[in-house]
C-alpha cells in the first residue's frame, strides 16, 4: 500500500513536471532537436519585433526570430533566425520587418528587393558570423511614424513657400500647381485611407475624423488655389497664391499635431525631401546674395520636381498604406 | 530529584486555577491527587511536561525546571515520562498497535521485531489482546482508555501521570489497571503520580495522597491517615456529603 | 453602548493581533522543525498523496471546464473585427496567468485546507496534539511541515497539469464546436505566449501551496472549543485561505510582471 501510493506521487509529479516542461517548451516554438538553419539580418532598428515571432517567405512561415542583439558600434541591430528549413529564397532577398496583423504580432519576411522596393541595410563586408549568411533588413514605420514624417513635410513645405517668395516666374508658378495637386492627391488619398480605417476602429476614429476633416481643409483651399491660378498669373497677386500654400502647410501641420507626437522621420522620403529643401536654402542664399544667378534660378525648375518628388514619395507610401494597411496601424489588445 | 511543583499560579483568562500550589512527589512512589471536578487536577498534570506554562512558581522535574525549558530540551524531558490522558487521546488515524508503538519509534532503542513485542506485552498488561490491528473508532470507551494507559506504559517511563485511568471503567478492569500501576512501581520502580476519583482505588494504590481544593492541596498525608481529618471540606468531598462540603467552601 | 462597541472593537484588534502572533510563532516552529527530518520524513510522501495525488481529479476536472467557457466566450466576443485564432490566445495567457493557479488554488483551499483545518482541529481538541508532545514528537514537525511541505512541492505540479488540461481542452472546443483548426488555435497560443508566463505562474502556485497548506494547518493548530471550534476553524481556514490567495495573486502581479 505505502508502495503503490509512493509509485502514484512519483507518477503524479513526473507526468506535472513532463507535461510543464514540454508544454513551455513546445508553446515556445522549440523544434525538439529537428534540424534547423540560421540566419541573421542587419537592420537599423527592429520596431516591434519580439523573440518568437515568425519569419515568412511568400506567406509561409519557415521559422522564428530566436533573439537579437545591437552590433558593436550600435550602428545596427542583429536578428538571429532560425529556419526549419532552407527555402530557395531570391537572389537579391531583404528581409522586410513588418506588423503582420492589426493586433500587434510583428513578422520578418523574406522578399525580393526588386518587387518590394524598400532602403535596405547595407550589410558592411565580414559581417558574417560563423559562416551564417546575412541579409540587410528593412523595418517599416508604423502610422506614428508616417504622421511625423507628414510633420517633417509640411514644415519644410513652410520653408519652400519662403523661399519661393523670392524667386516666382510664371514656369514655377505652373509647377506649384501641380504640387498643389499632388498635395490635393494625397490627402484625398489619406482622408480615404482614414475614412476606411475609422470605419473599422471605432476608438481611434475620433482622433482620425479631426485629421481627415483637416485634410479635407486643405483639400479645399488647395483647390481654391487652383481655381484662382490663371487670374492670379494675370493679376500678379502673389501674395495670396503664397498665403493659400502657407495656409495649406498650416492645415497639415495641425494635422500632424494631432495624428502624433512622435518625432523621428520616414528616412527614405526625409532624406530626398530634406536634400532638395537643401539646395533650395543655397539657391536662395546666393538670390540674397544677389550673385546674378536670379535668372539662371528662375528657369532653375529642380526646386519644384524635387518638392514633386517628396510628394510622388508620399504617394507611394500611401499607396503601400493602402493596399497594406496593416503594416501601419498596430493595436495592441493586450 | 523527582517531581515537585513550588508555589504554580495557573490562570486562564479571568479564571485561577492554580493559586500557589505546592506538591512534592515521591520517588518510586505513587502520589494521587483527588479533589472535585475543574479544580485543577489535569492542569497539573500538564504542567509536569510542560504542556501548559505557569503564570508563577516553578515546576521541577529531575532537577530541571521545566517551566523554563524550551525546544528539544523539552522534548528530551518528556521521553522519561509516560502520561495517560483523561480522554484516552489516541491518534485517531492509526490502529492501536500502531498507537501504542508511536512513542516506542521515536525513542527509536528498539528494533521493529522489539517494538512489536513489547507492544504486544503492553497490550496484554491491560487485557486487550488481540485488537492492534483495529481503529481506535471501533474500540469501546472503556477500551480506549485501556489502550491509552498501554500507550503511556509502553515506553516503560521513569515517571507515569495518569489522568482518571479507571474513571469509566468495569469493577474487574479497575482492580486490574490498579494492579498495573502497583506493578510499575514495584517492577520497574516507575514514580507515578494518579488523579482519580476513585476513591477506593486511591486508598488501595496510595503512597501518598493529597486533596486539590481552590488551587491549592488543602491536605495531603498517608491515605490510612485521610478518615480521621477534621477538616469539614476534605470530609465532605470523601464522605460525599454536599451539604457539608458547601458549608465548608 | 459606546464602551462597549469599543470594548469590541479593542478586543477584535487584539484577537488579531494575537492571531499574527501566532501564526508567526508557528511559522517559525515549522522553519525550526524543517531539520526534524526524522520525525516529518516518513509522513511526507502520504502527504503528498493526500494534498497534491488526490487533488489532481478535481484540479483537472475545473481545469477542463475552464478551458471549455473561455473558448466559446472568446470566439463570442472576437466575432467581426478580431481574427479567431486569438481564441488561442486568450484561452493560453489567460489559463497560464490567472485562472490555472487562481482556481486551482481556491478549489483546493476547499479541499485541502478545509482537509487540514478539521483535521488538526479534531486532533488539538480531542488533546491528541498534546498526546504528540507528551511522547514527545514536534507536533509542527509531525503534522504541520510535511502539510505545507506537500503544499509547497504538489501544488506547482497540480497547476502545471491544470494548465495543460485547461488548454487542451480550450483547443479541443475550438476544434470541435468553432470553426477553428488546430494550426489556427496553436498559431494564437503562441502568439503572446512568454516562456517566463509558465515560470510565474508556477511561483504563484507554490505560493498558493504554502498559503492553503499553511492556512488550514494554523487554523486546526490554534483551535478550540469542540465540534463547533473544529467547525469554525474550517470555516476560517478556507475563507482565510480563499482571500489570501486573491491578495498574493495581486501581489505576484505587481511584483513579478
Ligand atoms: N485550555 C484551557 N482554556 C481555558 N480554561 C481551561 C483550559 N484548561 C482547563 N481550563 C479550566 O481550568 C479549570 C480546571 O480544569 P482541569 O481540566 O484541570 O480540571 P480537572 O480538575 O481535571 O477536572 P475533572 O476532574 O473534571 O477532569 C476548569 O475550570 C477548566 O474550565
Ligand atoms: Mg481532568
Amino acid at each position: 500500500m505505502t508502495r503503490g501510493r509512493e509509485v502514484m506521487v512519483g507518477a503524479v509529479i513526473l507526468v506535472g513536471i513532463a507535461v510543464t516542461v514540454i508544454g513551455t517548451l513546445w508553446l515556445k516554438g522549440s523544434n525538439f532537436g529537428r534540424p534547423s538553419v540560421r540566419v541573421d539580418v542587419l537592420v537599423e532598428e527592429i520596431g516591434q519585433l519580439a523573440e518568437g515571432n515568425q519569419v515568412r517567405f511568400r506567406g509561409v512561415p519557415v521559422g522564428r526570430v530566436m533573439e537579437f542583439e545591437v552590433e558593436p558600434g550600435g550602428e545596427a541591430v542583429r536578428i538571429l533566425l532560425t529556419l526549419d528549413r532552407a527555402p530557395d529564397l531570391p537572389d537579391d532577398v531583404g528581409a522586410l520587418i513588418a506588423p503582420e496583423s492589426l493586433f500587434g504580432e510583428w513578422q520578418v519576411e523574406f522578399v525580393s528587393r526588386s518587387a518590394v522596393p524598400f532602403v535596405y541595410f547595407e550589410v558592411p563586408a565580414g559581417s558574417e558570423q560563423e559562416d551564417v549568411p546575412v541579409l540587410g533588413g528593412f523595418t517599416m514605420p508604423d502610422i506614428t511614424r508616417l504622421t511625423a514624417a507628414a510633420f517633417d513635410i509640411s514644415q519644410n513645405l513652410s520653408v519652400l513657400t519662403d523661399r519661393v517668395d523670392r524667386a516666382f516666374n510664371e514656369e514655377t508658378a505652373d509647377n506649384i500647381r501641380l504640387a498643389i495637386e499632388n498635395i490635393q492627391d494625397a490627402s484625398e488619398n489619406v482622408r480615404d485611407l482614414i475614412d476606411q480605417q475609422a470605419q473599422t476602429f471605432a476608438n481611434v476614429s475620433s482622433e482620425v475624423e479631426r485629421a481627415a476633416s483637416e485634410i479635407g481643409a486643405a483639400a479645399s483651399v488647395g483647390r481654391r488655389v487652383l481655381e484662382q491660378a490663371d487670374g492670379l498669373m494675370a493679376s500678379g497677386q502673389i501674395d495670396s497664391i503664397l498665403g493659400n500654400v502657407g495656409s495649406i502647410t498650416t492645415n497639415l501641420d495641425s494635422l500632424s499635431a494631432h495624428m502624433a507626437t512622435a518625432t523621428s522621420g520616414l528616412d527614405v522620403t526625409m532624406a530626398r525631401a530634406e536634400s532638395a529643401f537643401a539646395r533650395v536654402d543655397r539657391l536662395s542664399a546666393r538670390v540674397e546674395a544677389g550673385e546674378g544667378v536670379l535668372g539662371q534660378l528662375m528657369t532653375d525648375t529642380l526646386l519644384v520636381t524635387r518638392a514633386s518628388d517628396v510628394l510622388t514619395q508620399l504617394d507611394l507610401l500611401l499607396a503601400d498604406l493602402r493596399e497594406n494597411p496593416k503594416r501601419y496601424v498596430r493595436l495592441s489588445i493586450f | 530529584m523527582s517531581i515537585r511543583l513550588d508555589r504554580v499560579v495557573k490562570t486562564f483568562g479571568d479564571l485561577t486555577v492554580l493559586d500557589g500550589f505546592s506538591l512534592d512527589v515521591a520517588e518510586e512512589g505513587i502520589t494521587t491527587i483527588i479533589g472535585p471536578s475543574g479544580s485543577g487536577k489535569s492542569t497539573t498534570l500538564k504542567l509536569v511536561i510542560g504542556l501548559i506554562q505557569p503564570d508563577e512558581g516553578e515546576v521541577w522535574v529531575d532537577e530541571v525546571r521545566v517551566d523554563e525549558l524550551e525546544g528539544d530540551d523539552l522534548y528530551d524531558l518528556r521521553r522519561k515520562v509516560g502520561f495517560v490522558f483523561q480522554f484516552a487521546a489516541l491518534f485517531d488515524s492509526m490502529t492501536i498497535g500502531q498507537n501504542v508503538a508511536m512513542g516506542l519509534h521515536r525513542a527509536g532503542e528498539l528494533s521493529a521485531g522489539e517494538i512489536e513485542e513489547r507492544v504486544r506485552e503492553s497490550l496484554a498488561l491491560v487485557d486487550l489482546d488481540g485488537v492492534q490491528e483495529k481503529y481506535p473508532s471501533e474500540l469501546s470507551g472503556g477500551m480506549r482508555k485501556r489502550a491509552g494507559v498501554a500507550r503511556a506504559v509502553a515506553l516503560r517511563p521513569r515517571y507515569l501521570l495518569y489522568d482518571e485511568p479507571t474513571t469509566g471503567l468495569d469493577p474487574i478492569t479497575v482492580t486490574m489497571i490498579d494492579r498495573l500501576i502497583l506493578r510499575m512501581r514495584d517492577e520497574l520502580g516507575v514514580t507515578s503520580l494518579v488523579i482519580t476519583h476513585d476513591l477506593d482505588s486511591a486508598y488501595r494504590i496510595s503512597d501518598h495522597l493529597a486533596m486539590l481544593h481552590k488551587g491549592r492541596i488543602r491536605w495531603e498525608g498517608p491515605p490510612d491517615d485521610i478518615q480521621a481529618v477534621d477538616d469539614p471540606v476534605v470530609r465532605g468531598f470523601i464522605t460525599g456529603e454536599p451539604e457539608l462540603w458547601e458549608d465548608a467552601s | 453602548m459606546l464602551a462597549s462597541s469599543l470594548q469590541a472593537i479593542g478586543r477584535t484588534a487584539i484577537r488579531g493581533v494575537g492571531a499574527v502572533g501566532q501564526g508567526g510563532h508557528l511559522a517559525v516552529g515549522a522553519v525550526r522543525a524543517l531539520r526534524k527530518v526524522d520525525i516529518w520524513g516518513p509522513l511526507f510522501v502520504p502527504q503528498l498523496a493526500a494534498v497534491g495525488v488526490a487533488s489532481v481529479p478535481i484540479a483537472l476536472f475545473i481545469a477542463a471546464f475552464t478551458g471549455i467557457v473561455l473558448a466559446i466566450q472568446a470566439s463570442y466576443t472576437f466575432t467581426g473585427t478580431v481574427p479567431l485564432y486569438f481564441v488561442g490566445a486568450l484561452v493560453g495567457k489567460t489559463i497560464i496567468l490567472e485562472l490555472g493557479p487562481v482556481l486551482t488554488g481556491l478549489a483546493l483551499a476547499g479541499r485541502v485546507g478545509a482537509n487540514i483545518a478539521a483535521e488538526l482541529g479534531t486532533m488539538r481538541v480531542t488533546e491528541q496534539i498534546d498526546a504528540l508532545e507528551s511522547l514527545a514528537y514536534d507536533p509542527v514537525a509531525y503534522l504541520v511541515v510535511p502539510r505545507v511541505g506537500a503544499g509547497l512541492v504538489m501544488f506547482p505540479v497540480v497547476v502545471g497539469m491544470s494548465m495543460a488540461v485547461g488548454i487542451a481542452a480550450g483547443w479541443i472546443t475550438s476544434l470541435f464546436l468553432l470553426d477553428l483548426s488546430t494550426p489556427q488555435f496553436v498559431r494564437g497560443l503562441r502568439l503572446f505566449f512568454e516562456p517566463y508566463d509558465v515560470q510565474f505562474a508556477l511561483i504563484k502556485a507554490a505560493s498558493f501551496g504554502i498559503t492553503v497548506t499553511g492556512v488550514g494547518a494554523f487554523f486546526g493548530y490554534t483551535c478550540s472549543g469542540g465540534a463547533a471550534g473544529v467547525g469554525r476553524s474550517t470555516t476560517r481556514a478556507v475563507v482565510g485561505a480563499s482571500m489570501l490567495i486573491l491578495v498574493l495573486d495581486a501581489f505576484w502581479a505587481a511584483a513579478l510582471l
